[in-house]
Parts: C-alpha cells; sequence; structure tokens
C-alpha cells in the first residue's frame, strides 16, 4: 500500500479539519496515527476510506483516488469507534456480511477471535455492551486482512486485559499477513512498540512523521541545574523544558550535543514525548 | 460494477428482510385477532380494497429509515456510490413485487380461513374488488407493485433530501413542492395529471410510473453521487 497526500484539506462548512497536509506512506507496517482531540485525525482516516472528499488537494491511495473507487476501497478496513455496524444486525450476521464485502475475510480466524474475546454470535449489536461492540469492531478489522487495516480508536471500553490481547493479536495478524496498518491511539505508553513509524498531526497539519526509530534518537532530556541547562539550550529546539527547585528538565528534539557536561541525559517515552510536541507553543516540526 | 450491485443487494436484503416479514406477521396476526374478535362478539367487518393502507404506510416509514441504515454502511464497506443508486433501484423493483405478493397472499389466507369456517360476517376483499370498472388481477397487481415503487423512491428521494442538506435546508428545498398544494389551479392540474396513475381511468399509463422512477432516481444520484456519509454536508 502507498498512500499520498499533497496539500490535502478537508472542510466542514467553515472548520477546517486538514490544513495542508502533504504525507506519504509506504510499505507494510504498523503505523500510529497521533494527535489531540480534534487534530485531524479521524478527519484524514475517513478520507482515506472514502467516506468523504477532501476540500481540496490531492489524496492517492495506490496513485488513485479512493473516493468512489471500489478497486481501491474495497482492500481498506475501517474500523471506528463507533457506528461500524447496522444496530439490528446480530454478531452472525455482521460476520456473515463482512465475509461477503472483505475478499481476503478469514472466516476461521473471525471464528477463533469471537471465541476469544467470548461474545455470543446471536446477541444483536445494538445490546452489546461497549467492549462488546469494540471487540467486533476489532474481530472485523484483524480477519479482514485488508491491505489497508485502519483503527481508530477500537478499544473503547475493553479492559486492559482485552486491550492487551488486541495488541498481541494486532502484532501476531501483521507478522502472518503483512499489510499497512494504521492505529489511531491516545492510549500511546500502551502501543508505543508496535508502532514502526508514528505520524502526529497537530490543528489538521502534519507536525511530525518518523520512524520509531528516529524518533527515540532525536531526541534528550537534560535535568540538571537551572544555568547549565539555559546554556546548553540556547539557540535550541527546546520541545519541553520545565523548572522546579533550582532544577530544569529540558527536552531537545532534532538536536546533536556533544558535550552535556553534568548534565543528565535520558530519553523519553514516545507518549511523553507526544505530551511535549503538542503542547501549544511547540512548533511544527514537519 | 455487478460485483458491488450483488454485494449491495445482499446488504439490502439482509437490512430489510426481518422488518417486512415483522410487519406482515404483525399484520396478519391483527386481522386474525380481528377475525376472531368479529367470530365471538357478532356484528360484521367488511374490509374491502383497504388491506393495503397498512402496508402503504409501512412502506413510507420502512423507506424513510432505509437509506440511513444502507448508504452509509455500504460506502463504509467500500462499495461506490454508483452501485448503490443502481442497486437501491433494483431493491425497489423487487421489494414492490415482494410486497405485492405477500398483500396478496395475505388476502388470500384470510379469504381462505373465512371460507374454511365459513364466516359471514367478516369480509376482507383485496384491492382487485375495490375497482367500479372490471379490472383484471394481474392489472390490479401491477398497478399496486407500481405504488409501492412509487412511494418507496418518492419517501428515499424525500430522505435522501434531508441526509444531504439537513432539516431546514431539506425543508427549503421540499416546501416549494408542498406550496404548490395551496393552490387550486395547481391541485386541480395535479389531480388530472394523477389520473395517469390511477388504474380505472382512460388516461392510466403504465409508462409513467417509469417516468416518474427514472426522476426519482436521477435526483437521488444528482443528491449521492458526491456525498459524504455524515453529509449535511460535509
Amino acid at each position: 500500500m502507498n498512500i499520498s497526500t499533497n496539500n490535502l484539506r478537508k472542510n466542514y462548512l467553515k472548520e477546517v479539519a486538514l490544513d495542508d497536509l502533504s504525507l506519504q506512506l509506504e510499505g507494510n507496517k504498523i503505523i500510529g496515527l497521533l494527535g489531540k482531540n480534534g487534530a485531524g485525525k479521524t478527519t484524514f482516516m475517513r478520507m482515506l476510506a472514502g467516506h468523504f472528499q477532501q476540500s481540496s488537494g490531492t489524496l492517492k491511495v495506490n496513485g488513485q483516488n479512493s473516493f468512489n473507487n471500489y478497486e481501491i476501497t474495497k482492500d481498506i478496513c475501517f474500523v471506528m469507534e463507533s457506528d461500524n455496524f447496522n444496530e439490528k444486525f446480530s454478531i452472525k450476521d455482521v460476520l456473515a456480511i463482512s465475509a461477503e464485502f472483505y475478499p481476503n475475510w478469514d472466516h476461521e480466524y473471525a471464528e477463533k477471535l469471537i471465541e476469544l474475546f467470548q461474545l455470543k454470535k446471536k446477541q444483536k449489536v445494538k445490546n452489546l455492551s461497549k467492549g462488546m461492540y469494540s471487540a467486533l469492531g476489532i474481530i472485523t478489522g484483524l480477519a479482514s486482512h485488508a491491505p489497508l487495516t485502519i483503527f481508530d480508536e477500537p478499544y473503547i471500553g475493553l479492559d486492559a486485559s482485552y486491550r492487551s490481547l488486541f495488541y498481541d493479536l494486532l502484532l501476531e495478524s501483521y507478522q502472518q499477513q503483512p499489510r499497512m496498518i494504521i492505529l489511531s491511539t491516545h492510549l500511546i505508553d500502551e502501543v508505543s512498540k508496535l508502532f514502526e513509524e508514528v505520524v502526529i498531526l497537530q490543528k489538521g497539519r502534519l507536525m511530525l512523521h518518523e520512524t520509531s526509530d528516529d524518533i527515540a534518537r532525536k531526541h534528550l532530556v537534560l535535568t540538571g541545574s537551572s544555568e547549565e541547562v539555559d546554556k546548553i539550550i540556547q539557540n535550541k529546539q527546546v520541545i519541553y523544558e520545565s523548572t522546579m527547585l533550582g532544577q530544569k528538565v529540558a527536552v531537545l528534539f532534532d538536536e546533536e550535543i556533544t558535550d552535556v557536561g553534568s548534565l543528565k541525559v535520558s530519553r523519553a517515552s514516545l507518549q511523553e514525548l507526544f505530551v511535549y510536541l503538542t503542547k501549544e507553543e511547540v512548533k511544527s516540526y514537519a | 460494477m455487478l460485483k458491488q450491485v450483488r454485494l449491495n443487494l445482499f446488504y439490502l436484503y439482509k437490512t430489510s428482510i426481518r422488518s417486512i416479514l415483522l410487519f406482515w406477521f404483525i399484520y396478519l396476526l391483527f386481522i386474525g385477532a380481528l377475525l376472531v374478535l368479529t367470530t365471538i362478539i357478532g356484528g360484521g367487518m367488511q374490509f374491502i380494497g383497504v388491506n393495503v393502507i397498512p402496508s402503504f404506510i409501512f412502506t413510507i416509514i420502512f423507506s424513510i429509515f432505509f437509506f440511513k441504515d444502507t448508504f452509509p454502511f455500504l460506502i463504509k464497506y467500500g462499495t461506490n456510490r454508483h452501485s448503490y443508486l443502481i442497486s437501491l433501484v433494483i431493491f425497489t423493483l423487487l421489494y414492490a413485487v415482494g410486497m405485492t405478493i405477500l398483500s396478496h397472499l395475505v388476502t388470500n389466507i384470510i379469504a381462505q380461513v373465512v371460507k374454511l369456517f365459513q364466516i359471514e360476517n367478516f369480509i376482507f376483499l383485496g384491492m382487485d374488488e375495490s375497482f367500479e370498472i372490471p379490472v383484471t388481477i394481474m392489472e390490479v397487481f401491477i398497478f399496486e407493485a407500481l405504488l409501492y415503487a412509487l412511494l418507496f423512491l418518492l419517501c428515499s428521494c424525500i430522505t435522501v433530501v434531508f441526509f444531504r442538506f439537513g432539516y431546514l435546508l431539506g425543508a427549503i428545498c421540499i416546501a416549494p413542492f408542498i406550496a404548490m398544494f395551496f393552490f387550486p389551479e395547481v391541485v386541480e392540474k395535479l389531480v388530472g395529471l394523477g389520473k395517469l396513475l390511477a388504474l380505472g381511468y382512460e388516461e392510466y399509463h403504465i409508462g409513467v410510473y417509469f417516468i416518474l422512477y427514472a426522476i426519482f432516481s436521477l435526483i437521488i444520484w444528482l443528491l449521492i453521487r458526491n456525498a459524504s456519509i455524515l453529509d449535511q454536508t460535509k
């Protein structure tokens, strides 16, 4: 799969959801799509799946527009946190319909997942709890084996143990059938190890697109006395700084520091980095 | 495209079959209850040609919800908007034929029960008995099916307008058509044109129905060809 956007823009009436987004995603990998609420993640994923058109710019999936293009959209499975299924249906109906619509549907795998998540096939979608509904979405996404599988916060209502099961299954499914999986999440710490690439959107714009390795490599957390830290970070890309009792913590991004003196150097988790990067005062790194 | 239409029809079937069968089951139960009541209490009941009214009301309600129940989900499953329109038109025709068959079946079941138990104070006759001029059962069958399809497409069309533009803009779009009924000259002309659609009149012509189907389908097509699944309009 190959996704390419150029100056992509989407307005909802007067509100700008995506603004001038240019992005390239290629190959089979698990990509983390991060951003604060309202950053434009769902809008971007919906456009990928052909739910609506962009207001301007281009969006190509395998070189073609995905809007109204069955050749592209048949290979996309987009699981959202809600509104995935008609509430009239039973789980059995949902599986039967998914089996028809997704060309690579794995029936046996779906059955196995139904057992794992302890769902009853006769149960109606409208009677499912939030967690069970999420489980059904996850089952659909995983068993679809769609070349582009997109999960948008698919685990709402799932407890920690089922979420952990989902992450294991996601990785297992990816290893057995490598494909492009885009996972949008707010629980970054839980899934950060799965991501090969990370895309961060901020106010509809691309803030960062890096491999997970690069993100880990490119940042530094410096801790020490205020004076020393201030001296080192002068004229540098500082994405976060805080001072307490004379001790200062500063996070640098995409900077080379040869001599840190007596300062303590450490790494932040992806979640911490995300928080630092998406704070309002941080400038775009895209 | 054929594959998409086949998939869409499968989804439309899955969405609708239970509601349709449930309606006819409840309807049959209701008529059955009236029959039993008439037999027990005595007195008399006559239903001539009105058996289609509940099913027409059902068609209106069913078609109002149908678009919202199907269009966004089918687009999410990956089929495109062109195939949706084709599937909707095919489904409408199948629905019309199916409802007509079920309607006649119910009428016949009731008639057989009445005959079997020799119930004389309960008269339940189909649409074919309600015309003043002689019409064949096939003519009535076709007329009934045409009406189902017309109602279904008309209501779908109105629903699509509201789905696309929201309640306010949708109401503004539809208001001129409703406003026409406040002008007696227009109403007179519409009644005249209505004869083209009414079995039993000399002016009646099946082709007019298909012209209307084409018009409604075209309107739906224009509204959904670029529609967002969230539309209003996004």
